[in-house]
Parts: C-alpha cells; sequence; structure tokens
C-alpha cells in the first residue's frame, strides 16, 4: 500500500513538472510570434519610410530643374518660371555627354546632382520633338516619373511652344 | 543507531518544490533580462532613428532650397551640427555614425551650431546670370556685433537673416567693452574704416573658454560698397586677444555675407571655390550659347556677341580651378562680370537681339 502511495506520488509530480515545462515552452513560442510580428511591422514602417524620403527627393529634384540656371528662360532679364530656353536645351545634353567622356567637374556636379534619373524634355505643339539631357537609370528596382508641363522659348524667334518635362529618377 | 528523517524530504514531491522555485526564479531571471534588453535595444532604435531623420530632414531642406532663392525659414531642430574644416565638404549630425557631404552645394555655416532652432536663408549668387543658391546656416546662439556704420556695414546687417542676434557698437572702445553675453559665438564685423592698427584687447573675453568663441571680420570693399569685390580678414580669438587667420577675396554682396556667416577661413575659401567652380561651368554653356547666337542671328548682334565671348572666355579663365587667388584676379573677374551686365543691358535697351540671360 506505502508503495502505491509513492507510485502515485511520483507519477503526479511528472506530470506536474511536464505540465510546466509544457507552459514554459508555450510561453517561449508566444514571445517568438510576437517578435517576429514586431519585426515585421517594423519592416513595413521602415519600407513606408523610404518611399516617403524617395518622394521627398524626387519632388526637390523636379522643383530644382525648374528653376535650373541651365534650363532657365529669362526674358529681359527676369526669370520666367515653368520655362526651357530652346538654345540651352539643344547645348545641355551635347555638353553632359561630352563631360562624361572626359570625366571632369561637370560630369561629377551632374551626377551628383541628378544621379539615377532619366531627364527627356518633348515638345508637343507646335513641331513634335525631342531633347534626352540626361541618361542615367543603372539597374534598380524602383522608377518614379512625372511629367511637368512647359513653355519652350526660342529667343531667336522670340516664340513660345508646348511641351513636357518627363523626369524618371530611379531608387 | 538509524537516523529517521522526515518523510517530507525523502519523497519527491518535496524535492519537486524545490526545484519548481529554482526553476521559477531562474526563469524569472531570463525574462526580467530579456524585456530590459528590448527596452535598451528600443530606446537605441529610437535615438539612431531619430538621428537618421533629422539628418533626412536636413539633406531634404539642403535640396529644396537649393531651388528656393530668397527664402528664410526658421525649423526646429535641438540636435548639434558640425561641419568640417577641411576641404571635404561634409556635416555631422549629433548621434549618426556617418559624415553626409555636399560636395557641389555652398552652405555657408560656422563650425557648429548648437541650439534649438536652425535659421536657413537661401540667395542666388549672380555673375552676373544666376549662378546658383547660397545657403546661410545660422540660430539664436550666434551674436553678431557690427562696429561702426557706414554702407558697406550696413548692406551686410539689412542681408543678414532675420531672427538672427544682431547688435551695433559705435567704435573700438566700446568693442574692447563689449559684455560677454556667453554666445556660443560671438562675431564682431569691422571695416578697414573703423579698424586701423591692432585689434583691441576685449576686457570681458579673458577666460580660457573663450577661445573658440570669439571671431572678428575685418571687410575691406573696394569703393565703399557691399555689392562689388574686395578682400575679407579673418581673425580668431587664442591666448587673450584676436589673432589673425588669413585673409580671402569676396566678390558680391552673397559671398560677403557667406565670409560674415561662417566667419572661418579655411569654410569660407572651400565654399568659395566651390562658387568658382559653378561659375566656370556656366560661362562654358553661356559661351556655347552666345556662340549658337551668333551664328543665327543677324550681323547687327555679332558685335555684342563677340565682346561677351570675349569677357565670358575671361570669366572662365579667371574661375578655373584653383582661381581667382590674387587681388588682381578678383578685380578682373569683377571687371569681366560688369562687363556682361552691361552688354547685356545694351542688347536689351538699344537692339531687337537675344539676351544672354
Amino acid at each position: 500500500m506505502i508503495g502505491d502511495m509513492r507510485t502515485r506520488a511520483d507519477r503526479k509530480a511528472q506530470l506536474q513538472m511536464g505540465e510546466t515545462v509544457f507552459v514554459v515552452f508555450i510561453i517561449i513560442i508566444i514571445i517568438v510570434l510576437g517578435l517576429v510580428f514586431y519585426s515585421k511591422v517594423r519592416e513595413v514602417q521602415l519600407k513606408e519610410m523610404q518611399r516617403a524620403q524617395r518622394i521627398s527627393n524626387f519632388i526637390s529634384l523636379a522643383h530644382t530643374l525648374s528653376s535650373w540656371p541651365e534650363l532657365e528662360c529669362s526674358v529681359k532679364e527676369t526669370r520666367d518660371f515653368d520655362c526651357i530656353d530652346l538654345i540651352k536645351l539643344g547645348i545641355l545634353g551635347d555638353f553632359i555627354n561630352q563631360s562624361k567622356e572626359t570625366d571632369s567637374y561637370a560630369f561629377n556636379y551632374y551626377q551628383d546632382f541628378l544621379r539615377r534619373s532619366d531627364i527627356v524634355v518633348r515638345e508637343i505643339y507646335p513641331s513634335p520633338q525631342s531633347w534626352t539631357i540626361y541618361r542615367n537609370p543603372g539597374n534598380r528596382k524602383t522608377r518614379d516619373a512625372v511629367s511637368l508641363p512647359v513653355n519652350i522659348y526660342d529667343p531667336i524667334s522670340k516664340k513660345y511652344a508646348f511641351g513636357v518635362l518627363e523626369l524618371a529618377v530611379y531608387e | 543507531m538509524r537516523i529517521m528523517l522526515p518523510k517530507f524530504f525523502l519523497s519527491r514531491k518535496g524535492f519537486e518544490l524545490q526545484f519548481n522555485w529554482i526553476f521559477v526564479l531562474i526563469a524569472g531571471a531570463v525574462f526580467i533580462a530579456f524585456f530590459i534588453a528590448l527596452m535598451r535595444n528600443h530606446s537605441s532604435d529610437v535615438e539612431q532613428s531619430s538621428t537618421l531623420n533629422a539628418r533626412q530632414e536636413l539633406d531634404s531642406l539642403f535640396r529644396v532650397n537649393r531651388a528656393s532663392v530668397n527664402t528664410q525659414k526658421v525649423i526646429s531642430f535641438s540636435k548639434r551640427l558640425d561641419f568640417s574644416t577641411n576641404n571635404i565638404s561634409g556635416y555631422f549630425v549629433d548621434g549618426s555614425d556617418v559624415w553626409n557631404r555636399y560636395d557641389y552645394s555652398v552652405i555657408f555655416a560656422p563650425k557648429f551650431l548648437d541650439g534649438n532652432e536652425l535659421i536657413i536663408k537661401t540667395s542666388s549668387f549672380k555673375a552676373p546670370f544666376n549662378v546658383m543658391p547660397f545657403i546661410f546656416l545660422a540660430n539664436n546662439d550666434l551674436e553678431f556685433v557690427f562696429v561702426g556704420s557706414n554702407p558697406v556695414l550696413n548692406d551686410v546687417f539689412s542681408s543678414m537673416p532675420e531672427n538672427i542676434t544682431k547688435r551695433v557698437v559705435d567704435g573700438k572702445t566700446e568693442m574692447a567693452s563689449f559684455k560677454n553675453n556667453n554666445y556660443d559665438h560671438t562675431i564682431f564685423i569691422l571695416t578697414t574704416d573703423s579698424f586701423s592698427g591692432s585689434m583691441p584687447l576685449m576686457v570681458n573675453f579673458q577666460s580660457p573658454y573663450d577661445n573658440e568663441r570669439v571671431y572678428a571680420v575685418v571687410i575691406d570693399a573696394a569703393g565703399g560698397f557691399a555689392d562689388a569685390y574686395g578682400q575679407v580678414a579673418f581673425y580668431n580669438y587664442s591666448k587673450g586677444s584676436l589673432q589673425l587667420e588669413g585673409q580671402s577675396g569676396f566678390l558680391g554682396a552673397e559671398l560677403l555675407l557667406g565670409a560674415v556667416m561662417s566667419h572661418n577661413k579655411r569654410i569660407y575659401d572651400r565654399e568659395f571655390q566651390k562658387a568658382m567652380n559653378r561659375l566656370n561651368l556656366l560661362a562654358d554653356l553661356q559661351l556655347r550659347k552666345v556662340s549658337e547666337y551668333s551664328q543665327k542671328t543677324q550681323n547687327s548682334c555679332k558685335a555684342y556677341y563677340d565682346s561677351m565671348s570675349e569677357s565670358l572666355s575671361y570669366v572662365k579663365m579667371l574661375s578655373a580651378s584653383g582661381r581667382p587667388t590674387h587681388d588682381e584676379d578678383i578685380l578682373n573677374l569683377f571687371n569681366q562680370i560688369i562687363n556682361i551686365k552691361q552688354l547685356n543691358t545694351a542688347l536689351l535697351q538699344k537692339t531687337d537681339c537675344p539676351l544672354l540671360y
């Protein structure tokens, strides 16, 4: 009889120890699941911050291009907003390409300023034509693009044309 | 004799009870250590995130301000900013582990800014066409003291950002007894008219802590106008008196303001050179533009364009890498810029020819 009582007590103790171990195991699983969930949420937040930063850089570049001395019109010594000088347009693309070959200050300047982007100006009216100012896409996953309406001013004939500035930024 | 131990200690139930308590203690200690480590990581994460946000915000501000000329703004910024004084343009946000570079932007700021806000002003540098925007940075912990009054000092005074601490004293005597208001930097601005001989002894700035806090900028503007050219002498406080750090040239009111805002010869020289590099690039583009005009317009315009080409070639040569260094270079550059401006005005007033800018 004493032996039976001892056996029952042993089994009860073993069951309780097993139960304790099982509870601890479950708690660890819950904590791990919590950490995984937190890291996923954090990843989404970081991606959203990256996207916001990318859009901010993109908007600032578009804003800067609209008042770039290399392209801006000046009529009677005053700045004309959202206006591109046709003569400067013809010169700038060739100038940037030439500076690429000579690896000069100009090339480094434009690469630092424009980075991974494509800038194309298209005349829509009256005579469709286009100028590629800068092309440096690289192998990037993300591409953000915008088309900005601009006036294209010919300072020689003093005539305006309508066009778009297509800006694509790669990140 | 057989010793009988109490049954309690012989049974496994008692043993299990003790074992449970030890297990609970160990497990509890592990959990507490885990959560403490998690909290520390989280607070370090938040600090790094805040520093990263500050860096990105500043970087965006500098980019946006490249396009927004003639603007002023005050933003909240509670982190310390350090600016490099060597040949590499960079700024360091406190708490970050990298320097941010700005190799092609021109930012005039003192060696460090440590306060609760940043005052940002942008202004377009023209020579005489738009060259690039200059960004001027300051905060309310800088004190600018103008010694005397004349057109040059008045021009610099009025071109400084609003919300900045500016004071005026009559002359060197008042400068010598100027009260130490314990600002991060106290900068005295003088012209060669109001300054002769040596710098006065600053009686209220005799503590060793005043080294690296007190500066002076002495302006020698040709013709007595800020929007011309001239020389700027930089002084810093060392061993109880203002010592000459060196002299540099300036060209126009924006560069003069840059000299005052940075009040550091090495920072100013580096930013000045960047402005000249950019002027060199644009002069090249303008030369090509003038050449196009010359080919495509009527003969009556050619004489103007030929003169412009000559002046632009001089500007390109004088702003080439490493130049201008001498007074004569700065004078020649200034004269060519004036010549281009006059030619453009003549094109506007007397002809129907396309303008350069």
